[in-house]
């Protein structure tokens, strides 16, 4: 007993030793280190590319499902997005700006539009094989499989029924050639044929033949070995890939890793080989740069919006001067400024995409003003302020718990009192956000690649991803009007115009800013051109060098 | 033989020989346990500052120092502050009161039921109410602990409320088994038989005879559960399942400090040793106790 309490008192003492000594080195960190302002870029003359080897890395949160039509979670698209294809998709590469709009063929070998803007003929690829697992069994993929797919599409309330918004029908004229008939001209349908959610399934999938969600049989470049939720997910190169020559890599390993430290060691100490934005934040990537002078950094030019969002059913956020109040009251510039690498205040629509509010006009419509969102709270009888529940995930990283710590912060001091309620990722998403069961959230918001996708999916009183309760006919009006224009000039002023509408008459969702994402690589990576697309259709043409560790090639 | 066990608790001694006998007793504490005499002064400078936090911490603990964040333990802000410009040593203090309302509150409804439990089942050991009541405890206690407090804090979601009802669970069988224990051994003695006897009713006999004799292991068992409890609510708080943010809590600070932990190790060595020092605290004062009730020790 006696020998026992020594060891406690020299415990004592060791934690007073370290109290003393550990904690008053100067701090190496605060806003602006100078890492992340040597951007380094990606190897490009490392020589061909080279076959084989594992790439790995980590995630903070997993899929609920890989059915990629019931679910417009991030998650479920990122898993399935190296094993299902599109017609069509983002192009990516060396000299292509991330984020670029640039559309190449997928499973569509080309495509082509009518005079009249009313019909879109697609000719797919011959000789494409669906992934040799039962029950597709590595059959060719045909334009049957398409229909398969709209007609599933159109059968499901999902995000993708929007995308199918402006189609009257669509036939098969022979197995190679799919047409798309629209009720009105639009003139960016092959844009929406590559949205995140366009992913083309078997029709052996789409009949039940198999369940969607916990497999995925695709045509793309990986074949999903194993998915072990909130855990693992394994692919493996898929040899009958319709692009020769690739996929490189042999394998790709994915671990679900919720601690942000824990990815981090993981990758510091070798066992990873990327650090996604989601696992990242400033003051770490200064950290990892700064102790790794061989680590790529990569900066993804904000398209990610992030959010305020109330539930217009639900007093008090049924009045507008509440929700404008609360637009009001927070400090975005300063916000982005300490917590994101960089970023940009932003307006419903990303400032990036054709018809977005560029950033100064956003900033101007929502300035941080608390005097007068303290007066737009008495002018709705609330001026003693009202406290209200707050969701927030801690399944997109750690800093979106700090931004919302921020926004409380910020809310506070106007007397809005909320209290957080740190859900996981699919309770958040699939329960609360979805199910408008929440009184105001904060989160991110899915990078959607044409103006149209965010209005017609959030603001529209149908819109799929309206979980909001927002009913403005006025809007819809406005938002239905912009997609029949031709004219692209008529139609950016259009949008433009929503917007503004929508900032000073709805004020739900609040867009604050979009960020710009930090991921590291390891130096051996080539060639990892990604797209915001919640695809990822770029691994396939990544490849590992001689050095990186357990490398077979 | 300590004083709690001296015979039947009936006899009760006039309370000038209780003080005599009670400052008697601290001086015997202090003298063969020094540690634990210690250990009882960190954890009243515990309990002291958690009480007069809002008159020490020099900030609020959850204001937002926003051009001091990661700032370097020193002045204005004597542990540094965090990720969001928190200041360090507000926030241990305030951790501290979360730690102690946590720990007390649970020690209260979960010592409470244990004991009722046990002291029911002591004393009508061997009958259904008995055998009921423990297959109840078995089952709880088969379950592992953390298993317990993870189902039960996802379930109800994060809150101090929750916390302690998970933790008041985990604690509810280990004081059954103690006081179970001594009641088993209490029934049998001549006091209780002679109460018995004379007709004394049993709610009479327990509580005048039962329940007191009970104090000193139900003092040593609270006060090693007491540690066990910051522990697993500091537990509950890292994992994101404990205290909400942005309430302070040493748990949910070690969690926020441990993706900075190279970059900023105040936001960890600082409730990290706060916990350390008020287990251990707790941890001694429970075996000096232990020690200082235990028969064998004090007649050495």
């Amino acid at each position: 007993m006696r020998s026992l309490s020594r060891i406690r008192v020299a415990l004592v003492i060791l934690m007073v030793a370290l109290l003393g000594t550990a904690c008053f080195s100067p701090a190496n960190t605060g806003g602006g280190g100078g890492a992340l302002d040597q951007e380094r870029p990606l190897q490009q003359d490392a020589g061909p590319p080279q076959p084989g080897g594992t790439f790995r890395y980590t995630l903070p949160s997993d899929a609920k499902s890989l059915d990629p039509h019931t679910q417009s979670s991030y998650n479920t698209h990122i898993a399935i997005g190296s094993t299902y294809s599109k017609l069509v998709d983002y192009k990516t590469g060396p000299d292509i700006p991330y984020g670029a709009s640039e559309l190449e063929g997928d499973l569509a070998e080309t495509w082509n539009v009518s005079p009249d803007g009313l019909t879109w003929t697609f000719n797919l690829r011959k000789g494409v094989k669906w992934h040799n697992t039962a029950p597709v069994n590595g059959r060719e993929f045909t334009s049957a499989d398409v229909i398969c797919t709209m007609d599933r599409i159109r059968a499901l309330p999902g995000q993708q029924v929007g995308q199918l918004a402006t189609v009257a029908g669509w036939t098969a004229p022979d197995p190679y050639t799919v047409v798309f008939t629209l009720k009105t001209p639009y003139a960016e349908f092959d844009t929406n044929m590559a949205g995140h959610f366009m992913w083309i399934l078997p029709c052996e999938g789409t009949s039940g033949q198999f369940d969607l969600n916990t497999q995925a049989i695709g045509t793309g470049a990986y074949v999903m070995e194993t998915w072990n939720r909130d855990r693992e997910r394994v692919l493996v190169k898929n040899p009958d890939y319709f692009v020769e020559g690739q996929p490189y890599i042999d394998r790709i390993q994915i671990s679900i890793v919720p601690d942000q430290a824990a990815s981090l060691a993981a990758f510091r100490t070798g066992q990873t080989d990327f650090l996604s934005t989601l696992s990242l934040d400033k003051t770490q990537a200064e950290k990892v740069m700064a102790e790794d002078p061989d680590a790529v950094l990569f900066r993804e030019a904000g398209l990610t919006e992030t959010r305020v969002f109330m539930n217009q059913a639900k007093a008090p956020f049924d009045k507008l001067e509440v929700r404008r109040a609360v637009a009001l009251a927070i400090d975005r510039k300063a916000m982005v400024a300490a917590i994101r690498a960089g970023g940009n205040e932003t307006g419903p629509v990303s400032p990036t995409l054709f018809g977005g509010l560029p950033a100064e006009e956003s900033a101007k419509l929502q300035p941080y003003d608390p005097e007068q969102a303290k007066q737009l709270l008495a002018q709705a009888g609330l001026p003693d302020g009202f406290t209200a529940k707050m969701i927030v995930t801690d399944g997109y990283g750690a800093n979106v718990v700090r931004e919302a710590q921020w926004v409380q912060e910020d809310l506070a001091k106007v007397g809005i009192k909320v209290e957080l309620d740190v859900q996981d990722y699919a309770t958040y998403f699939t329960e609360s956000w979805a199910q408008k069961n929440y009184d105001i959230g904060y989160g991110l918001q899915t990078p959607f690649l044409a103006a149209d996708d965010y209005l017609t999916g959030e603001w529209l009183s149908t819109g799929a991803r309206n979980w909001y309760n927002i009913n403005d006919p006025q809007l819809d009006e406005m938002i239905n009007a912009q997609r029949g224009e031709l004219d692209d000039t008529k139609r950016e002023q259009m949008l433009l115009d929503t917007q503004r509408y929508i900032i000073e008459n709805v004020s739900n969702p609040i867009p604050l800013y979009v960020y710009d994402g930090l991921s590291i690589y390891k130096s051996y990576l080539h060639d990892a051109w990604s797209h915001p697309d919640y695809g990822t259709r770029h691994q396939a043409r990544m490849w590992l060098g001689p050095e990186a560790p357990g490398r077979t090639g | 033989m300590s004083e709690v066990d001296a015979g039947p608790a009936t006899v009760v001694a006039p309370p000038a020989v209780r003080a005599r006998a009670g400052r008697r007793g601290l001086g015997r504490l202090l003298r063969t346990q020094p540690l634990g005499a210690v250990a009882a002064v960190v954890i009243v400078l515990f309990v002291a500052a958690a009480a007069l936090a809002p008159f020490i911490a020099p900030f609020d603990p959850t204001a937002q120092h926003r051009d001091a964040f990661l700032a370097v333990p020193g002045s204005p802000y004597l542990m540094g502050t965090d990720d969001l410009g928190r200041d360090i040593f507000s926030r241990v203090l305030y951790g501290a009161r979360t730690s102690l309302l946590v720990a007390v509150c649970t020690l209260v409804a979960g010592g409470i039921i244990g004991i009722v439990i046990g002291v029911a089942s002591g004393y009508f050991a061997g009958g259904w109410v008995d055998t009921l009541l423990q297959r109840i405890m078995d089952t709880l206690m088969a379950i592992p602990g953390i298993v317990l407090l993870l189902f039960i804090a996802a379930l109800l979601g994060p809150s101090i409320r929750n916390t302690v009802i998970a933790l008041s669970l985990l604690v509810i069988p280990t004081f059954n088994r103690v006081s179970r224990g001594e009641m088993l051994r209490i029934r049998e003695e001549l006091y209780v038989e002679s109460a018995r006897a004379s007709g004394c009713s049993t709610w009479r006999i327990l509580r005048r005879h039962g329940l007191p004799n009970l104090l000193a292991p139900i003092l040593v068992v609270a006060s090693l559960t007491f540690a066990i409890i910051i522990i697993a609510e500091s537990a509950l708080s890292f994992l994101g399942i404990g205290t909400p943010p942005p309430t302070p809590s040493w748990g949910a600070m070690l969690s926020d400090g441990s993706r900075y932990m190279e970059i900023a190790p105040w936001m960890v060595v600082f409730p990290g040793g706060a916990l350390t020092l008020g287990v251990l605290a707790f941890n001694l004062l429970g075996d000096a106790m232990r020690d200082f009730f235990d028969p064998k020790q004090s007649s050495r």
